[in-house]
């Protein structure tokens, strides 16, 4: 009996606990408490800030700035702790209340974060900001009309290539390039052919639209039409092509430093180490046209997304937190950011100054294709998209796929990027 | 006499045919074993080599995973999964013990029905219910601690009671009759007839608790959330695996594989005798 | 087995514990039903009655502050929506807190185990109002507080021994499942998120979808369910043979080294899985260690797709679970067989059994009457065998046949995908108890037939 007893005691604290610690959260977080009731800010805000483990010192530099900048946030206390931007939705919505108050997440995510009412909706100074930034950068960062992220870096692929293997005019056209020659053990050509970020620049570059012309409507999707066939097996022929190889990440960059590869697609992230292994010979260009077999040129238009700061909607302090979420994503930091991550930026200034940007090849040129690039839709439906893209490029590695069934395919994985869970 | 000989020969290449077959095998549970070790020596970076052996040998990768703290904490985040280990160890042993000699010795109302409840819960996938484990954590107001890891992985392992109760039910029971025919209570059979015999099925049980807190990624992640200081060293190693990081730490990721499994390792082979024993409820007149 | 069943039936309460309290009890008992402990207090068990009391007082006070509302809310799951209110002063929306479904389930579960202990307790409190009576009537020595204890170091030793680990399963194991199980009887999905949203209670919508709806989900629960009842029975069955022969070739009389071999094949165990199996996946991609050192043998041209090759990746992570299960039945079984008792030998031999025999009547029903248990746990193990399948092919190779899952995904890490990805937790848990019948009905039917549970004293 006494057993009974004692386990009915420590349950009963622990439920009391449980209780008494959540029921405390909710009012707490009732209604911005911690904001004055004037237009001022809180002298002493405990602000916490997510970004990811290489950007730690960088964010406490920016910080200081920060403080420097703002005589009213002199008090402030801000903390920084790792969440990278891919991993955001999940650690937000796990558990809001104790999340951080300004965090940085993946533009793909948006949509999720603010249905499932994390995200608070920036209206102060939106002008500002919308005038500030490419438009590309607003349209991913806007949710049914509304302002609900800072852009602050715009992330998109392009192609590197070896100068001792391709000249510049060559890698203008990947056929071209696949026609060259360069000798026994050399790859021409490899990219990620599994995944859907980089494949799916093939089919925007030919016309086809996901979720519809303004990447909204979760019921469209039009990469089974004709051209999208087409694309369909170029993609095809080359994954069967000995000159093409599918390569990730760590794949091609022991490749080049190997110098047994021609060209790649890949992102700013690599910049460092692929200028480290390739040296004099290290180029970057915008991804190549393509040829479909019924003769049409098709210049790919890469998918593009932004990371975005955003004000966690539980947070005690909003309007504090939005002054220094603008402030993470204004031109002076963005620029901290370009010269020590080498991430490119969504402000105007900054994108549009060419002698800025001259100084890193890799961001000049991705700054160049953004132009040509396709936002990458913002809608829920997205987290579906992925995987059926995958799918598609592993069955075509596998060569279970053959330009007679393409068709078939090609409407298997819309069907598959359109499905709902517990749909037909 | 010339059945004899022509027996013995056989005999013999029976013996060279179990030899080599061992060898075969003994290589082929070796390659892997050896080739992490041989990565973490590795000059080159990345994660794939176009050749088997490496090109040059440093003990860079070693020294770097130890001494630079700039991205990954990883002298600290083995002390953390040391320190979960050895109390979730502890504690788990306790429960197990508790529970499965409960379960082997008396008998008592609740008994069976405990079994098989026992048995159901086990059949759950366990991280189904992360989430709401989370909560409980919070609800004690100790998520993101070193305390709640242990609690998480010692606060089931009442359930894991089957092996050691199999061993328990091998044990002699004249022993415990007698000696309760001469007064003693359950709980001094328990201390000084039980617990004496039962070495292998403690070591058992100690060895198995310790492994868990060096290889589950899952509940650490969901618990520790931003708490990067407080990462076990499965989160940390699988955070060098990521896109950013794979190229550059590979052979560090290597290097801090082997770097974990020495002290298990270690461990467990010193260990084997009575783990071997206790599994295999072995104490039965051995 | 018969006579211990008998044996527990016996102890059961012939009559309903409220009943007798009301036929033989006095009219201390008969108030301990109000106020618990007051038979306890009158016959001086001073600690032990304040104690029942005490936790009635904590109840009562705990249903009154939240516990009634906790209740009251777990029907509704909420209904006031997050909102916002655009403060024009500030320039800033400003948050109105809604009801969060997922928190107000979890405290409704919370409270109706407290429920569940409050009874017990109240039960255990009248029990020990119609003992101390009893004890009284007869004229003997009411116990005090040091003879309880001394009590729970003997007759009721299972009590003391078993109270902590019974308060960690609670808290760890069954209270998050309780929660979880009913998250599969609402509509906890992707869309109904909370804060933001309210989920509410669907019954068995969820089963019916998955089940029988011909929607994208259950065109995909079949055929991984099939996939992973074969993984199942072919790495259990596997490992369980390959250990037996193995164990058997090292034990073989004319080996030497036995110790050097068995530390051999230990290192797969005592090496953590988690960085065996991640190299194992990094040696086998296509430009992995593995097809590297082939092709600089002159074996093969082209790089084998271990793991990109739908089937041949099912066979490669069978063989690579090989490599860490087959030791551990190994040791299991070598310890079993060299414990195995001579004298039964012996007698066999006497009576003019050959090898073959012995070990068809002798060896493997002792082994397998030790190790039936670990078998039906290796099985069930395997179908919830996470780590293996994430962590060496993630699922892998996907296809667009399935919803958000690949060829060998099993239905536990396809589940996992369900929760972290995409947040369909409903579905997810209607998928874990989906996995929870196949397995329980497996194991009880096999268990109770096994000689392990019927005749728990047959080497005693």
């Amino acid at each position: 009996m006494k057993k009974k007893v004692v386990s009915v005691f420590l349950a009963g604290v622990m439920a009391v606990s449980v209780l008494a610690g959540c029921g405390a959260d909710k009012k707490e977080a009732a209604s911005g408490s911690g904001t004055s009731k004037a237009a001022g800010y809180a002298g002493d805000a405990k602000l916490k800030i997510w970004g990811s483990q290489e950007d730690q010192d960088m964010l406490k530099g920016i910080i200081e700035d920060f403080k420097a900048d703002n005589p009213e946030a002199a008090g402030w206390t801000i903390e920084t702790a790792v969440v990278s931007s891919p991993d955001a939705k999940t650690e937000i919505l796990k558990d809001p209340s104790v999340a951080a108050d300004v965090f940085e997440f993946a533009s793909d995510q948006i949509a999720e974060l603010k249905d499932a009412g994390v995200l608070y909706r920036i209206t102060k100074n939106k002008d500002e900001i919308i005038a500030n930034n490419v438009e590309n950068s607003i349209a991913a960062a806007t949710v049914d009309g509304e302002l609900y992220g800072y852009p602050n870096t715009s992330n998109s692929f392009f192609m590197y290539y070896d100068k001792s293997k391709y000249t510049e005019d060559e890698v203008k056209s990947l056929d071209t390039m696949l026609a060259k020659d360069l000798g026994s053990g050399v790859t021409n050509f490899s990219m990620d052919l599994d995944n859907g970020w980089y494949t799916s620049s093939f089919f925007f570059g030919a016309g086809c639209t996901l979720f519809g012309e303004d990447g909204s409507d979760p019921k469209q999707c039009d990469f089974n039409n004709e051209k999208g066939v087409l694309v369909g097996d170029y993609l095809l022929d080359l994954c069967n092509n000995p000159k093409v190889k599918n390569q990730d990440d760590a794949l091609l960059l022991a490749s080049f430093k190997e110098g047994k590869l021609g060209a790649s697609l890949t992102g700013t992230w690599n910049a460092a180490a692929l200028q480290e292994s390739l040296g004099d010979n290290f180029g970057v260009a915008t991804v190549p046209a393509i040829t479909l077999e019924d003769g049409t040129e098709v210049s790919p238009s890469t998918i593009v997304n932004f990371n975005l700061y955003g004000v966690n909607a539980q947070t005690k302090y909003p309007a504090e937190s939005m002054l220094l979420a603008e402030y993470l994503s204004n031109e002076k930091s963005q620029k901290v950011r370009f010269e020590v991550r080498n991430s490119a930026p969504t402000n105007q200034a900054l994108a549009a100054d060419t002698e800025l940007l001259g100084t890193s090849p890799a961001v000049e040129v991705l700054s160049k294709q953004i132009e040509t690039s396709t936002v990458q839709p913002s809608i829920a439906q997205i987290a579906n998209f992925w995987s059926p893209m995958e799918a598609f490029g592993q069955d075509c590695i596998a060569k279970s796929v053959t330009k007679d069934n393409m068709q078939k395919t090609m409407d298997t994985m819309v069907q598959g990027i359109l499905s709902k869970l517990g749909e037909e | 006499m010339k059945k004899t000989k022509s027996m013995s020969k056989n005999k013999k290449i029976r013996n060279i045919a179990s030899y080599i077959t061992l060898t075969i095998l003994s290589v082929i549970w070796m390659i892997p074993v050896f080739w992490v070790v041989m990565t973490s020596f590795r000059e080159e970076s990345g994660s794939y080599t176009s050749y088997f052996f490496p090109k040059g040998l440093t003990i860079a990768n070693y020294v770097n995973l130890l001494t630079d703290n700039s991205q990954f904490h990883f002298v600290k985040w083995f002390g953390n999964t040391l320190f979960v280990a050895v109390f979730s160890c502890l504690i788990s042993t306790f429960f197990v013990l508790s529970v499965s000699y409960a379960t082997s010795r008396m008998r008592f109302k609740m008994r069976k029905p405990m079994m098989n409840v026992a048995l159901i819960l086990g059949m759950f996938p366990s991280f189904m219910s992360m989430i709401a484990v989370y909560y409980i954590l919070k609800g004690l107001g100790i998520t993101q601690s070193l305390v709640a890891l242990i609690m998480v992985y010692s606060g089931g392992a009442g359930l894991s009671f089957f092996i050691a109760k199999g061993f328990f039910d091998t044990l002699p029971k004249s022993l415990d009759e007698a000696a309760y025919l001469d007064g003693a209570t359950k709980f001094q059979i328990f201390r000084k007839i039980t617990l004496p015999m039962s070495k292998p099925i403690v070591v058992y049980t100690v060895l198995t608790s310790f492994m868990a807190p060096w290889m589950d990624f899952i509940f650490s992640s969901v618990i520790m959330g931003d708490n990067y200081n407080n990462y076990t060293v499965a989160l940390g190693l699988f955070k060098m695996l990521e896109r950013e990081f794979i190229n550059d730490y590979y052979t560090q990721f290597a290097a801090g594989c082997v770097l974990v499994s020495i002290p298990i390792a270690a461990l467990f082979i010193s260990m084997q005798k009575y783990y071997v024993e206790g599994v295999s409820g072995g104490a039965v007149k051995g | 087995m018969s006579k211990n069943r008998s044996k527990e039936a016996a102890q059961k309460p012939r009559e309903y514990l409220l009943k007798r309290v009301i036929r033989e009890g006095d009219v201390w008992a008969k108030a301990s039903m109000l106020v618990m402990g007051i038979a306890n207090i009158r016959r001086k068990q001073i600690v032990k009655g304040l104690l029942f009391l005490l936790a009635e007082a904590a109840f009562i006070f705990y249903m009154a502050v939240s516990g009634i509302r906790a209740l009251g809310n777990m029907v509704t799951l909420g209904t006031q929506t997050q909102g916002w209110v655009f403060d024009e002063t500030l320039g800033i929306d400003v948050l109105t807190e809604g009801d969060n479904s997922m928190l107000l389930l979890l405290y409704g579960v919370v409270c109706l185990f407290l429920i569940v202990f409050f009874v017990l307790t109240w039960r255990a409190n009248l029990k020990s109002a119609l003992e101390v009576q009893a004890l009284e009537k007869a004229g003997k020595k009411v116990p005090g507080l040091i003879d309880d204890v001394k009590v729970y170091l003997d007759a009721k030793f299972h009590r003391t021994i078993l109270t902590f680990p019974m308060i960690g399963v609670l808290a760890f194991t069954v209270l998050p499942l309780v929660y979880m199980i009913l998250v599969a009887f609402t509509n906890y999905d992707n869309a109904h998120q909370p804060p933001g949203n309210l989920f509410t209670w669907i019954g068995l919508d969820n089963f019916v979808t998955i089940l029988g709806s011909g929607s994208t989900i259950s065109k995909t629960f079949w055929p991984i369910l099939g996939w992973t009842i074969t993984w199942a029975v072919f790495a259990t069955v596997l490992n369980y043979i390959g250990g037996i022969l193995l164990a058997l070739l090292i034990n073989r009389k004319g080996v030497k080294f036995k110790g050097l071999w068995r530390t051999i094949f230990v290192m797969s165990i005592a090496i953590p899985s988690f960085v065996s199996l991640l190299i194992m996946k990094t040696m086998l991609q296509p430009e992995g260690a593995v097809n590297v050192l082939l092709k600089s043998w002159g074996v093969i041209q082209d790089s084998i797709p271990f793991l990109t090759n739908a089937t041949l990746a099912k066979v490669t992570i069978i063989v690579v679970n090989l490599w860490i299960g087959i030791p551990y039945t190994m040791l299991i079984t070598s310890g079993i067989l060299m414990n195995i008792p001579a004298d039964l030998y012996e007698a066999a031999r006497v009576d003019g059994a050959n090898a073959r025999v012995m070990f068809r009547k002798i060896t493997m029903p002792y082994v397998l009457f030790v190790t039936t248990p670990y078998l039906i746990t290796q099985f069930i193990g395997n179908i919830n065998n996470f780590n293996v399948i994430y962590l060496l092919s993630k699922g892998g190779p996907s296809t667009l046949d399935y919803y958000q899952a690949g060829k060998t995904d099993l239905l536990v890490t396809w589940l996992y995908k369900l929760t972290v990805t995409s947040k369909d937790y409903s579905y997810a848990s209607a998928i874990g108890i989906l996995v929870f019948v196949i397995s329980a009905v497996f194991s009880l039917i096999t268990y109770r037939r096994t000689s392990a549970y019927n005749n728990e004293e047959a080497f005693q």
